[in-house]
């Protein structure tokens, strides 16, 4: 048998079991869903009705906008925060072990726990109201208000320590003595930030930024918690079509309209990184594999 | 001491700071929540009180009176495991063919084996009931919907034995 023969053979070896694991478990379910989503309550194949009803109903259509609402805001809350607190978690050598241990523990706690510590501290009448009622001040409606702001509080406290990972291992990486050489050549802390660290990390920032809005956007306990009656979004559809309403077609459908949108952010993603690899001072590494 | 970009000063600071982070965004919240096992219901706990005024461990006894929870904690753990080591049997070869041979289409696979981190868990779970029965479904959402811990994220399903068979069919 030549050579190249024979690498082949072990690549094939190599991917067989986690490639045929996927392919049985997920790309068949996938396809499963991308037929149903053609299908109608009838049993009629091949038809666009589900489609059309899916793309032309208000309260869907609602519920489409509102899950990238609850995809976006966290992500964008969890970012404005994970990125001080990476490059703090930099700078500090001291404390950075036990502190490093301790701001993941909310990856460990199940959603709906998190749901559930929003709702005790920040629903009327929870532990933040009362600490400000002497004062006489009263927290915003955040439980059930037409914004998710509890939700969007919910995601992000569970998403910070997941975004914050990621970052502060891309920037662990960057080459101190860039930093020190910086900071000999007098540049100050925020340029190095600027200027050094956040372009070195980018491709750790972006795979952090696509994996949280992609796990917000299919998000189900948190916004059936903490979120509004109306809208609702696609994943809470999604359920109460099915396990309710048994209209399986539209639930498949809601499935594909979901994963049409998350790839079209990882697309997008895609694309930035492309750009990044030929900006100069961007690090040609390969993102999303984080 | 190792080279720093910051002072020792600094470090105190920022050290402060970030601990600060961490009580508020953490520690209170971890703290209310134990505190809301340990009230007392036959009292309750209502505002204006900041801590409970009766406590109470009814809800603790219950809990672990309960013969079905330390059974369901372990098959939880045990779940976890396995589910653990499966995904690092079948990773490494793919991971390792992938590092080490170049291929074509091996941008392709790359997406593929990548794909579940990028399809939402709800369309996963709801592709998974293929086979599965319906009522065993809806936990299968939970689970996979919300749940970055995987298999460990089950401990909080552990009340029922159903869910958990659930999560093992899934897996």
């Amino acid at each position: 048998m030549s050579e190249g023969r024979v690498k082949l053979s072990v690549l094939l070896l190599c991917l067989a079991p986690g490639g045929g694991f996927l392919l049985l478990l997920f790309g068949l379910p996938l396809v499963r869903v991308l037929i149903g989503s053609f299908t109608d309550a009838s049993g009629a194949f091949p038809t666009l009705s589900t489609w059309q009803r899916l793309l032309t109903t208000p309260v869907y259509l609602d519920g489409l906008w509102y899950s990238l609402w609850l995809g976006l805001a966290p992500t964008i809350v969890s970012l404005l925060i994970s990125l001080p607190l990476s490059a703090l978690m930099q700078a500090n050598e001291t404390t950075q072990k036990l502190f490093g241990a301790l701001y993941r523990i909310p990856l460990v706690v199940p959603g709906i726990v998190a749901g559930f510590i929003v709702l005790v501290l920040l629903d009327r009448g929870g532990t933040v109201s009362r600490l400000l009622a002497p004062f006489g001040l009263s927290l915003p409606r955040l439980v059930r208000d037409p914004w998710g702001l509890g939700a969007i509080i919910a995601s992000s406290w569970k998403n910070i320590p997941f975004m914050t990972l990621i970052i502060a291992g891309s920037m662990a990486a960057i080459n101190k003595d860039v930093l020190l050489a910086a900071r000999t050549l007098g540049a100050s802390r925020l340029t190095i930030l600027w200027r050094i660290q956040l372009p070195l990390a980018k491709p750790g920032v972006t795979a952090a930024v696509l994996l949280t809005f992609i796990g917000s956007l299919g998000s189900f306990v948190i916004p059936s918690l903490l979120g509004p009656s109306y809208p609702l979004p696609l994943s809470v559809h999604m359920y109460m079509e099915g396990f309710q309403k048994g209209n399986w077609p539209m639930v498949y459908a809601m499935g594909t309209l979901l994963s049409v949108c998350a790839i079209g952010v990882l697309l997008a993603y895609y694309a930035v990184i492309g750009r990044i690899g030929r900006t100069p001072g961007g690090g040609r590494q390969r993102g999303g594999t984080a | 001491m190792s080279v720093s970009t910051h002072t020792r000063r600094d470090q105190i600071w920022i050290g402060a700071g970030l601990y600060t982070y961490l009580g508020i965004t953490l520690a209170v919240p971890l703290l209310v929540i134990f505190l809301w096992t340990i009230y007392d219901p036959a009292v309750g706990w209502f505002p204006p009180d900041i801590v409970p005024s009766s406590y109470s461990v009814s809800a603790w006894r219950e809990v672990l009176a309960d013969r079905q929870i330390i059974p369901s904690g372990v098959l939880s753990i045990i779940i976890a495991v396995i589910v653990t080591t499966a995904t690092g049997i079948l990773a490494f070869p793919t991971a390792w063919a992938l590092a080490q041979f170049p291929f074509r289409l091996k941008r392709a696979v790359e997406v593929f084996v990548l794909a579940p981190l990028i399809v939402p868990g709800i369309v996963v779970a709801q592709g998974g009931r293929v086979g599965l029965r319906d009522q065993v479904a809806p936990q299968a959402i939970h689970d996979d919907g919300d749940d970055a811990a995987g298999g460990a994220g089950s401990v909080d399903g552990a009340h029922a034995s159903v869910p958990l068979r659930a999560k093992w069919k899934m897996s």
